[in-house]
């Protein structure tokens, strides 16, 4: 018996980081639930788990639909994001006149707040997907340039001494030391940068669009359809995890060797 | 002595011309841009609701400075309400997760979780639920905030190093005395660095609260230049939006400065605190 007690505390020790958090979960759609039965809220103001969860199935086709077309807009403002942030990057850090005639601006660039533009693109591009690519790419762009920069630059300085003594040439500082050494800042970058450009499309489509998850909340807003639209926010943070810990796992991968890797917890204050 | 004297003038002269050489290149990057723009706003008469050039931005900001600021007012005091009940919310939250581990296991996978989604989309809901007044702006402020500084907060609460506890311990320390001399200390700058993040996103959550439903602030200013393609507005509007988030930032950069002058962090980036 007591042997048996035992098994089981060392289970629950073992998958303690899996069960606690389930634990809170169930226990928060379980009060969420009850309090929709015990105070009988209407659908309309609060729809409970078991609604929503019945809504998504219902309407999964229509759900999926407006999936695709956010993830695409995301997925190129994204790519293009990274596209652009890694030349600009390597040519700030190697040439010097580029950085000084570069950053300022960047720097004023990334104190607009960009949101403020997306209705710009709406009067300039139209309804169609191309604004929203933009805006996604905009705000992709600036978080994946700053931290790559940073990446490149943050170096202690004995290192690179140390390379010019062993009479290392600029091109292999920089492939040697400063793009590894940049990495870990660069994944950081896609994290926010990947999250931010699923934000943007998301405020774009609010702005002006006929298709899209952002489209959804506010078509599902004003008709009081808060099933749907409870349907439609549980499909976005879904998507918004699954873009994130793609991009996690990519990078647990790929930069598996770093030193940063070894100590995690830092890097997830970082984001 | 004169010839010290002579020195100090010289390094003097000497720090003005690079502060002023270091701000050349910005200078001329921004006047040349505002010139090419508004060459070519003028060369190809470009219609003003498509892209009106920069003089006349300028003026129309004069034009509207009344209004701007009246609204921008509204914008502020939602966005710092928002901001201050995210802090103090986050603050007891973070301590209690911090006192208790058991509570921590259940809250920080929810807490990364809902940082790394895409919050803004529920902002509409909060227009149902709390009217077309200041308060839904207010609530959408916080919830963006609250992540970011509650992360970083327990983040610095929790991420001490052992060796500074082990010492405390030894020193027989109650937990309390560990909490306030080493665990707060601690979490200060990372506390700070939450906050700039917080400051940014509840602006923008005022702003988009105000863009989805309301009639006042520059979110709502937004929404009008649009419905009238007021291109001109807009652009005024987004001028004054860029100063009041740059006063917000700096004002938690001061603060910061003010607050944790004495901490190690900030005798190392004394230097990058208003770059970024």
């Amino acid at each position: 018996m007591t042997e048996n007690k035992h098994i089981l505390k060392s289970t629950f020790k073992k998958h303690e980081d899996i069960l606690y958090p389930l634990f809170a979960t169930i226990g928060l759609v379980l009060i969420w639930q009850l309090s929709i039965f015990a105070f009988s809220i209407p659908n309309y103001l609060l729809p409970g788990p078991y609604v929503v969860m019945k809504e998504i199935y219902a309407q999964a086709p229509l759900l999926w639909g407006h999936t695709l077309v956010t993830l695409y807009e995301t997925s190129l403002g994204f790519i293009l994001a990274i596209a652009f942030a890694i030349p600009i990057s390597v040519m700030v850090v190697w040439w010097k006149p580029v950085e000084k005639v570069v950053m300022p601006l960047m720097i004023f660039l990334q104190t607009v707040p960009k949101v403020s533009i997306a209705p710009l693109f709406i009067i300039w591009f139209g309804f169609g997907h191309f604004p929203k690519v933009l805006i996604s790419f905009l705000l992709a762009y600036f978080p994946i340039v700053i931290e790559m920069i940073t990446g490149m630059k943050d170096i202690e300085p004995e290192v690179v001494d140390l390379s010019k003594s062993m009479s290392a040439t600029p091109l292999q500082v920089f492939a040697k030391i400063r793009i590894p050494n940049s990495l870990p800042y660069f994944f950081t970058g896609l994290k926010l940068g990947g999250l931010l450009s699923l934000v943007d499309a998301v405020i774009g489509e609010f702005m002006g669009s006929m298709e899209g998850l952002g489209y959804l909340v506010i078509y599902a807003n004003d008709r009081l359809n808060t099933k749907l639209l409870f349907a439609d926010l549980v499909v976005l943070l879904l998507l918004g995890k699954l873009i994130y810990s793609l991009i996690e796992w990519i990078e647990k991968y790929s930069i598996s060797w770093h030193v940063v890797m070894r100590d995690k917890e830092k890097l997830l204050i970082a984001t | 002595m004169i010839k010290d004297k002579m020195m100090t003038t010289n390094s003097l002269s000497h720090s003005v011309t690079l502060t002023l050489k270091k701000s050349l290149y910005p200078i001329f990057t921004t006047v040349t841009i505002l010139v090419l723009w508004q060459g070519a706003v003028s060369l190809f008469s470009v219609p003003e609701f498509i892209l009106p050039g920069p003089v006349a931005i300028i003026l129309e900001l004069f034009k509207l400075i009344g209004l701007l600021l009246y609204h921008g007012w509204v914008t502020m005091y939602e966005t710092v309400l928002g901001l201050v009940l995210a802090i103090i919310l986050a603050l007891v939250l973070s301590v209690f997760v911090v006192w208790h581990r058991p509570v921590e296991k259940m809250v920080w996978p929810i807490l990364v979780f809902l940082h790394t989604t895409p919050k803004i989309a529920i902002a509409p809901l909060f227009i149902i639920w709390f009217g077309f007044g200041a308060l839904p702006k207010i609530i959408i402020s916080l919830w963006l905030a609250y992540f970011p500084v509650a992360i970083a907060t327990i983040t610095g609460l929790r991420d001490v190093e052992p060796e500074m506890i082990d010492l405390s311990n030894s020193m027989s320390c109650t937990t309390l005395q560990t909490f306030l001399k080493i665990r707060i200390p601690n979490s200060l700058p990372h506390f700070f660095s939450g906050l700039k993040l917080g400051s940014i996103v509840a602006l923008l959550g005022a702003i988009l609260g105000e863009y989805v439903g309301s009639d006042k602030g520059l979110g709502y200013i937004i929404d009008m230049a649009i419905h009238n393609t007021d291109v001109k507005m807009l652009f005024a509007d987004v001028i004054v939006l860029t100063i009041l988030g740059r006063l917000l930032y700096w004002s938690v950069c001061i603060a910061e400065r003010y607050v944790i002058s004495w901490h190690v962090a900030m005798r190392v980036d004394d230097q990058k605190m208003f770059s970024a």
